[in-house]
């Protein structure tokens, strides 16, 4: 299903309005997951079958874990989870035809589709609800409890409007609205339709605008509008950075609205990412689902309990690698991952230095030139780690190339 | 046992330490130390590391948070709360 369409549109009015009905007992919450299952068949026909799959086996898992199972037990069970982790974004299967279609048909060029479009061109959605299925398993373990029955876990885990792109909104949050469902008051209509006007506004028009622009870095080395002086690679690489932000962030806020209507209250997803002054704080903004999931879930326990200063250097790096193993198992996501593990790395021993001045970092960030020095930095980090996925991530040479002709060289 | 009893002075030091050793400098008690920039993710295992070996305490995984750490305050109520 084109998610920008009136087919998808006539589905989310339908939908809202059949929750909002006075169901006697379960018959909301059986709707709502009939209206799921039904929203990844329309993606593919496979979809709700891998999805009970996956949703049942994680809710196993997570059952066991409740119960103070080993973490032998929990690995045998939890490993096939992995596979829809990683192998849909393997070539060749990328998912069906229809999805592979509507990413492209999103996204309007196939090298952008690397960016954020391959967040669709995915086997519908599996690695978020997969990444959903083990954060309820981790968080059963630490916590010896569940926040939601197993009915309630698939609505949960198969909840429309987080199927395509997230968030990987966590259990405890969508328990804590979850009462209100199909109850939605005048102020969530209104503060609903606001953010999925701001939504489209970003996805459509601005996204739209800014992936206009950023033709000469996803047509690299392959089209007439290739970028072959410096400033159309630079005015390129600005605009595919907005891009990124603008689908994402408004395909979040179409999330969000959507819940909303149905009176389910989401997690933001977004927070200004592209004004942050440094990298850490570029990941206190962007997709927050995926950072929370990456500290908690895999920074945090590769620290563990040490007061070695080399190993949350380490944890950072092999963390951020496997965040650009998730977005798709290739050189260029890998490196990507990789350059934002270092770059967190970096600034953490610059954070480090700077604390034992304590009076001067006070100084500086209280400073707004340094503030705005540091976030045009921090904005072109960022915006160069995309070189490597919007063109090929495949194939490093072209991204390579690409930053000789932003910097001038060869 | 009470959070006011606990010795604060391991935590004092270790937060001294890294702001270059300047007492005059650490912020209060019950001032956010995330927000003034003494503590983040990286420094958080070797706080809780400290905080198992200085009080003799467990720290499950579900406590691995800043919030949980967020203060001198916080952390010696805490400390209060799991012996």
């Amino acid at each position: 299903m084109d998610l920008i369409s009136l087919r998808a549109a006539l589905f989310v009015a339908a939908a809202v309005v059949l929750v909002a009905l006075p169901w006697p007992g379960p018959g909301r919450r059986l709707l709502l997951l009939a209206a799921n299952l039904a929203f990844l068949w329309s993606f593919d026909p496979l979809a709700p079958g891998i999805f009970l799959a996956v949703s049942l086996l994680g809710w196993l898992a997570a059952r066991r874990a409740a119960a103070g199972a080993s973490l032998g037990e929990l690995l045998l069970l939890g490993a096939p989870l992995l596979v829809p982790l990683f192998l849909p974004k393997l070539p060749g299967l990328s998912g069906s035809a229809t999805a592979a279609a509507g990413a492209d048909a999103a996204a309007g060029a196939s090298g952008v589709s690397n960016v954020v479009g391959a967040r669709m061109a995915m086997f519908i959605g599996a690695s978020y609800f997969t990444l959903r299925a083990l954060h309820v398993v981790l968080d059963a373990r630490r916590n010896r409890r569940l926040h939601l029955g197993l009915f309630d876990f698939l609505v949960y885990n198969s909840f429309f409007p987080m199927t395509v792109a997230g968030p990987i909104e966590r259990a405890d949050n969508f328990a804590l609205s979850y009462e209100r469902l199909g109850r939605a008051t005048r102020e969530d209509w209104a503060a609903g339709l606001t953010r999925i006007f701001q939504g489209l506004l970003k996805k459509v028009v601005l996204g739209g605008i800014a992936l206009a622009w950023s033709v000469p870095i996803t047509s690299f080395g392959t089209g007439p509008f290739s970028a072959s002086t410096w400033s159309q690679a630079w005015l390129a690489l600005y605009a595919i950075t907005l891009y990124a932000y603008f689908d994402f962030a408004g395909y979040s806020d179409m999330s969000i609205g959507v819940a909303r209507l149905m009176g389910l209250r989401l997690a933001e997803n977004f927070d200004n990412p592209y004004l942050r002054p440094s990298i850490a704080e570029f990941w206190r903004g962007w997709h927050l689902s995926l950072s929370f999931w990456i500290r908690d879930y895999l920074f945090l326990p590769m620290c563990g309990r040490s007061a070695s200063a080399v190993r949350p250097h380490l944890a950072a790096l092999g963390s951020m690698t496997l965040c650009g193993l998730w977005h798709a198992p290739n050189p260029g996501w890998v490196l990507w991952g990789l350059l934002h593990g270092a770059g967190l790395s970096v600034h953490q021993a610059w954070t480090v230095w700077l604390r034992k001045r304590f009076a001067l970092k006070k100084k500086l960030a209280a400073s707004i030139p340094v503030r705005v020095v540091a976030t045009a930095l921090t904005f072109h980090f960022v915006a160069l780690t995309w070189v490597f996925v919007a063109i090929d991530p495949w194939r490093l040479g072209p991204s390579v190339r690409y930053l000789g002709v932003l910097f001038g060289i060869g | 046992m009470s959070a006011a009893s606990v010795d604060r002075e391991p935590l004092r030091s270790h937060f001294t330490a890294l702001i270059g050793g300047r007492r005059e400098l650490l912020p209060a008690d019950d001032v956010s130390l995330v927000d003034e920039g003494i503590l983040d993710s990286f420094g958080l295992a070797e706080l809780v590391t400290l905080v198992e070996r200085a009080y003799g305490v467990k720290v499950p995984d579900k406590d691995l948070s800043l919030a949980t750490f967020d203060s001198i305050d916080k952390i010696a109520a805490y400390v209060a709360a799991r012996r």
